[in-house]
């Protein structure tokens, strides 16, 4: 890359979601002990079970190590340096919202500031969506329309008082807190997150979206999202995430569980944008997260879409379980790092029912000092006969500094099962770029082609507001790189 | 020598032949022509006995030691034994097997069956070499893995070459003209009009009008949503190059 | 200790230090003994990889350390005669160098064609000083003999309990018209499992060109059992041409781990071969650092498994230089309960802009109870490369079988034309006519015939 090139690079990236919302809250002491857990589940007014849920969870946790990966690199977390509840002071959050007119001005202000209106005649139309704030969610819209037709959307807070008997069924059933370290401390100190149930047969007539804002200083966010597609349901689910700039590192280490039954598909996609820290690797969220979906029923289908811009560290695998015959399961993920900011992500497709399929479409964008990994596991059991995946990681890599990897495991257990893997490593390179803007573009128009050509087969799969907003958000990061 | 009588046929559980009747003799030329998705390639691959359809009623009557023999119980190669060849729209890549290997394979395991010998592979050389002018195919192309490498006009160029070596009785071509230019074009239609005779039947299965310049057929049958629905002579070809296939099919 | 406890190789690491002392002599000698005595000590204190660690991850040494080792049975040169399977290997034109039980056999030796100047000989003779002297290339012989490999936990067990192995020396500009063929072959009745442990040299010096093909033949009863570990390290000078091949055939109840570790200067070409079949258990692991600008290196292999057997195949390539390239082939044919391993690593370091690399593991199942696992990995911390992997896994493709049967192949015939076809595609990546034609005859073909 030319020196002008290298110059440019070192322009400031600007990261226009990192202000800070200046807000009383109710938070409570640093420190990771069984009274806390307590406190957190007191203020939720949560039922005796949850509680010895969390506990259970807590007791496994304090036996586990925490995970150290190959090519991640980060110092050692204090779990005790760590509040673990941070809510806007306001009667609403304790309560559950009303109506959202009793939220703070601030915190209106705040989500109109990330776009997202919260007043009515403002409201994104066709999306509800379900707000999160630190350790509390403040606020779903558009829970009228929702209703008539029985679909359940809301906190999940809110879910363990009201439908007991679905949270108590499918709570934990696809990650279990035994499953890994992350997973057991959040189910242990989880304080909010969405839940959402699509009855038998219905399609879900909007889109359904939480948006997840962490502002508070040295707070955890361990939110816990729970969505469940009865038979013959669809939804599609989206999750926004930002967070100020600060110069300490936040952790955010959420559960995400999907379940579809017989003849359902949900559709889950996210636009990861935490604040990756400084130019140096100053501040910045660990985002440590533990997703994944359950094809319980025939025919049912899961896809995980995923644009991944933020985070000092991420560390997440969407993850499928084929158990229903037929059912399918696609992951399809653009990754992009920079400066010093560090992914280690890919999903895992666990074969078990017959003709089960997945497809898997990774997309990694590394530029600066960034390293990346695709971590991927194709699990065929040999009940899985005629499974089928299709899996393709490409990486591009963008200056000299950064690191690409990839490493897939392929078990296939059933010889009937067609498994293919491909990968493969390129560059944008300045001969591509010469060429394009020989023929009239500028650089910014060919950056854009480029990058959409690369990451095309994923952006497709968002919904098309997201759609928009990735693509600008990649392109935005990648151009303070290139040039 | 073929006789199909109300074929039903389908592919996971979609019926895609709905009642198809088609009759034919030695020495006539036959296009199965019709809109994409009326089953034209289907139909070429049921008669081959590809495994993906299920026959769900009706018959493919052929003639065989002057009896009509239902075949559709028969394996593909024992079809192929019996001289009934297709053509691939899209030929197969067979990573390490040569294409002389697989043709000398090929060859001797028709031979054998119809009581003539076997070649040898010094034999079998000289012999595909000279059957390989009929394509203007170089013989380098026999020691290279079957089909891969290949660009489109030579697998189908390929085709036709292993359709001179069989030497077949009936021959399904599947949309042998698609992606072809026209001097590929021409190159495999004469090497087809080479191999016609009085004795052998060759049905074209295509698209376009374009091949039946270079290929004269004596019958042309529509075949839209899994039925024949017109038959006629080579006139029939160039009123649908005009009009198209709606005036048909609506 | 983290790993698998060695204790049990104790008794034969005694006796082959004792043999070891009794014909070292000079330098050489002195200094293999204490390194034999320092491996082992490293060894015992690390101990063998356990399935925890990833590169470990589908193949478990326990079955290796969990019996008493025992000295091999001796061997009469005469009773090699009544071994069918061995005998059809000394068929092939070749200059020959043949161990048995790991004991270097002259009589069964035949190197006459070797040109002036080239070394090629048992590691015992060299340092016995019978038949060569230490030339210019001592120190370049000694550094690949010396160097510790870490990285394969199995080098430090191979070293100290190798009595013996072959050493060859190609000086600069020498090119070997003859293949060398070096047979390691295991025979002979005990009761308890012996080990053999070959520790091989390659040096080709700057232009030079040589062709090896490495036979690792096992022929006992089912009623006995044996352990070759065995490493080989090759050190390619600048424009050197080598082409080098394993092949493991190991009787039924045979152990065999082989490791190779090759080191590519600029412009050096390497094409390595693994043909594995037979043996209860195979792992092979190759790692090729290509260290100067222009070299390549293809590193291909086929494995072909069946009953309960075992085969692990880890390759791994290393560019630390620009301008270089890389191919990986492996192909897998698994038939019955057998269990296929393959693990690739591409790694490219920063400096080694303009890398072309690619690496393809393809797996053909013919048995339901087959297994397979694939592990391609990349590594790129350079921008400017090609760098790409693949891996495809699945039964008999339908779609072929049918296009061979609409040839009038029956089903049975095109199973197995297929099935040699997948085979020869990988062993075609030789391009020695030679070797390959060597190997394409060793092919257990019974694997898919009985399909």
């Amino acid at each position: 890359m030319s020196n002008d090139v290298e110059e440019n690079v070192k322009k400031q990236r600007e990261y226009k979601h990192g202000f800070i919302t200046k807000i009383e809250v109710d938070a409570i002491a640093k420190g990771l002990n069984e009274d806390v857990i307590r406190i957190i589940s007191e203020k939720k007014n949560e039922p005796e079970w949850m509680l010895e849920s969390r506990l259970k969870a807590f007791e496994y946790w304090k036996t586990l190590e925490e995970p150290r990966w190959a090519h991640l690199d980060y110092p050692k977390i204090d779990y005790q340096n760590i509040s673990y509840y941070s809510a806007p002071k306001t009667n609403a959050a304790k309560e559950g919202p009303k109506t959202l007119d009793d939220l703070d001005p601030e915190l209106v202000k705040t989500f109109e500031k990330l776009g997202i209106p919260l007043q009515e005649q403002k409201r994104i139309s066709g999306v509800a969506v379900d707000m999160v704030f630190d350790s509390v969610s403040i606020g779903t819209t558009h829970k009228e329309m929702l209703d008539e037709v029985g679909v359940v959307f809301c906190s999940i807070s809110e879910a363990i008082k009201e439908h007991p008997e679905l949270v108590k069924k499918y709570f934990g059933s696809v990650v279990p807190y035994k499953d890994n370290f992350y997973a057991a401390l959040n189910a242990a100190v989880f304080t909010d997150g969405s839940f959402c149930y699509i009855p038998k047969g219905v399609k879900c007539p909007m889109d359904l979206s939480t948006y997840f804002r962490i502002n508070a200083a040295e707070t955890g966010q361990f939110e816990r999202t729970l969505v469940v597609a009865d038979e013959g349901s669809f939804v599609n689910y989206l999750e926004g995430c930002t967070a100020p700039m600060r110069d300490e590192k936040q952790l955010h280490a959420a559960v995400v569980e999907l379940i579809a039954l017989d003849n359902a598909e949900i559709n889950y996609s996210t636009v990861q944008n935490w604040y990756p820290g400084d130019r140096e690797g100053k501040g910045g969220v660990y985002n440590f997260v533990t997703k994944r979906g359950r094809c319980q029923g025939k025919n049912s289908k899961i896809s995980w879409t995923q644009v991944e811009a933020g985070s000092a560290i991420t560390w997440k695998y969407p993850s499928c379980i084929l158990q229903g015959e037929n059912s399918q399961g696609a992951f399809y993920s653009v990754a992009m790092t920079h400066d010093k900011m560090q992914a280690d992500t890919g999903t895992k497709m666990i074969h078990i029912g017959k003709n089960t399929k997945s497809t898997i479409i990774s997309k990694g964008i590394s530029a600066d000092k960034s390293i990346q990994a695709y971590r991927g596991l194709v699990k065929v059991m040999p009940s899985a006969t005629n499974a089928r995946n299709y899996t393709q990681c490409d990486s591009m890599l963008v200056g000299h500094e950064c690191a690409a990897n990839t490493f897939p495991y392929i078990e296939v257990k059933n010889n009937t099962a067609k498994v293919e893997h491909e990968a493969s490593t390129s560059r944008i390179s300045e001969d591509q770029l010469f060429y394009l803007q020989s023929r009239g573009l500028d650089m910014e128009e060919a950056i854009s082609l480029l990058v959409n050509g690369f990451c095309k087969d994923v952006f497709k799969m968002l919904p098309l507001e997201f759609s928009v907003e990735a693509v600008k958000l990649i392109e935005m990061k990648l151009e303070n790189s290139i040039g | 020598m073929l006789k199909i009588k109300n074929l039903h046929a389908k592919v996971n559980d979609v019926e895609i032949l709905k009642g198809i009747n088609l009759e034919v003799n030695p020495g006539e030329v036959h296009a199965i022509m019709g809109p994409n998705g009326s089953g034209k390639s289907t139909l070429a691959k049921v008669v081959a006995g590809h495994p993906d359809y299920e026959v769900s009623e009706g018959e493919i009557l052929y003639d065989i030691n002057f009896v009509d023999t239902n075949i559709l119980e028969m394996e593909p190669d024992v079809r192929a034994k019996e001289g009934i060849f297709l053509a691939f729209q899209y030929p197969v890549e067979i990573p390490g097997v040569t294409n002389f290997h697989f043709l000398h394979r090929s060859y001797n395991s028709v031979s054998k069956y119809s009581g003539a010998g076997e070649l040898s592979e010094e034999d079998f050389r000289k012999f595909i070499i000279k059957k390989s002018e009929v394509v203007e195919m170089d013989p380098k192309f026999l020691d290279r893995p079957v089909n891969e490498g290949f660009s489109g006009g030579e697998k189908k160029r390929n085709e036709i070459l292993q359709m001179a070596v069989l030497n077949p009785r009936l021959s399904f071509l599947d949309e042998t003209d698609s992606g072809l230019d026209i001097d590929a074009l021409r190159v495999v239609s004469e090497g087809v009009n080479k191999i016609k005779s009085k004795q052998n039947a060759i049905v074209l299965v295509t698209h376009y009008q374009r091949l039946l310049d270079y290929i004269k057929p004596d019958f042309v049958h529509v075949l839209a949503g899994g039925k024949i629905i017109q038959t006629g002579g080579p006139e029939l070809a160039h009123e649908l190059e005009k009009k198209g296939y709606d005036w048909l099919v609506n | 200790m983290s790993g698998l406890s060695v204790e049990n190789f104790e008794p034969i690491f005694e006796e082959s230090i004792k043999n070891f002392k009794s014909y070292a002599r000079g330098d050489l000698g002195s200094w293999a003994v204490e390194k034999k005595q320092r491996d082992w000590q490293g060894v015992l204190q690390s101990g063998l990889p356990d399935s925890k660690l990833e590169r470990w991850k589908y193949t478990n040494l326990n079955p290796v350390t969990e019996v008493v080792y025992g000295p091999a049975p001796s061997i009469q040169v005469e009773s090699i005669q009544n071994h069918s399977k061995l005998m059809r290997a000394f068929e092939w034109d070749a200059i020959r160098l043949v161990f048995a039980n790991g004991v270097y056999i002259p009589a069964l030796s035949n190197s006459d064609a070797v040109p002036e100047g080239v070394v090629l000989c048992s590691i015992s003779d060299l340092t016995m000083g019978t038949t060569h002297e230490l030339g210019d290339w001592k120190s370049e012989f000694l550094k690949s003999f010396e160097e510790d490999h870490t990285e394969l936990p199995l080098s430090q067990l191979n070293f100290s309990l190798s009595e013996d192995g072959y050493a060859l020396v190609v000086p600069n500009g020498v090119h070997l018209e003859k293949p060398i063929h070096i047979m390691h072959m295991c025979l002979g009745e005990s009761k308890s499992r012996w080990s053999v442990a070959p520790r091989n040299v390659v040096v080709m010096q700057k232009n030079s060109q040589a062709e090896i093909v490495e036979s690792y033949l096992g022929s006992t009863s089912s009623e006995t059992s044996y352990f070759n570990a065995s490493l080989t390290t090759v050190n390619l000078g600048e424009n050197a041409h080598l082409n080098f091949s394993r092949w493991i055939d190991e009787s039924e109840t045979g152990f065999h781990y082989g490791s190779v570790v090759a080191k590519l200067n600029k412009n050096a070409r390497l094409f390595a071969m693994n043909l594995s079949q037979g043996g209860q258990f195979i792992r092979n692991d190759i790692r090729v650092d290509i260290c100067g600008e222009g070299a390549e290196a293809h590193v291909n292999g086929l494995f072909i498994a069946k009953k309960d057997q075992h085969i692990d195949n880890h390759s791994e390539i290393y560019h630390h230089s620009p301008q270089a390239m890389s191919r990986q082939l492996y192909k897998g044919i698994l038939a019955d309960k057998s269990r296929g391993v393959f693990n690739g690593k591409i790694q490219i370091e920063k400096e080694a802009q303009k890398t072309d690399s690619s690496q393809l593991n393809q797996n053909l199942l013919l048995s339901k109870k087959a297994e397979i696992d694939s592990k391609p990995e990349l590594e790129v911390y350079a921008d400017d490369v090609k760098a790409n992997h693949g891996s495809a896994s699945g039964p008999l493709d339908e779609s072929e079988l049918f296009y061979f049967q609409s040839r009038a192949i029956s089903k049975g015939e095109a199973v197995r034309m297929i099935a040699k076809g997948f085979a020869l595609d990988a062993l075609y990546k030789q391009p020695s006519r030679s070797s390959r034609e060597f190997l394409i005859n060793q092919i257990d073909e019974g694997v898919w015939l009985n399909q």
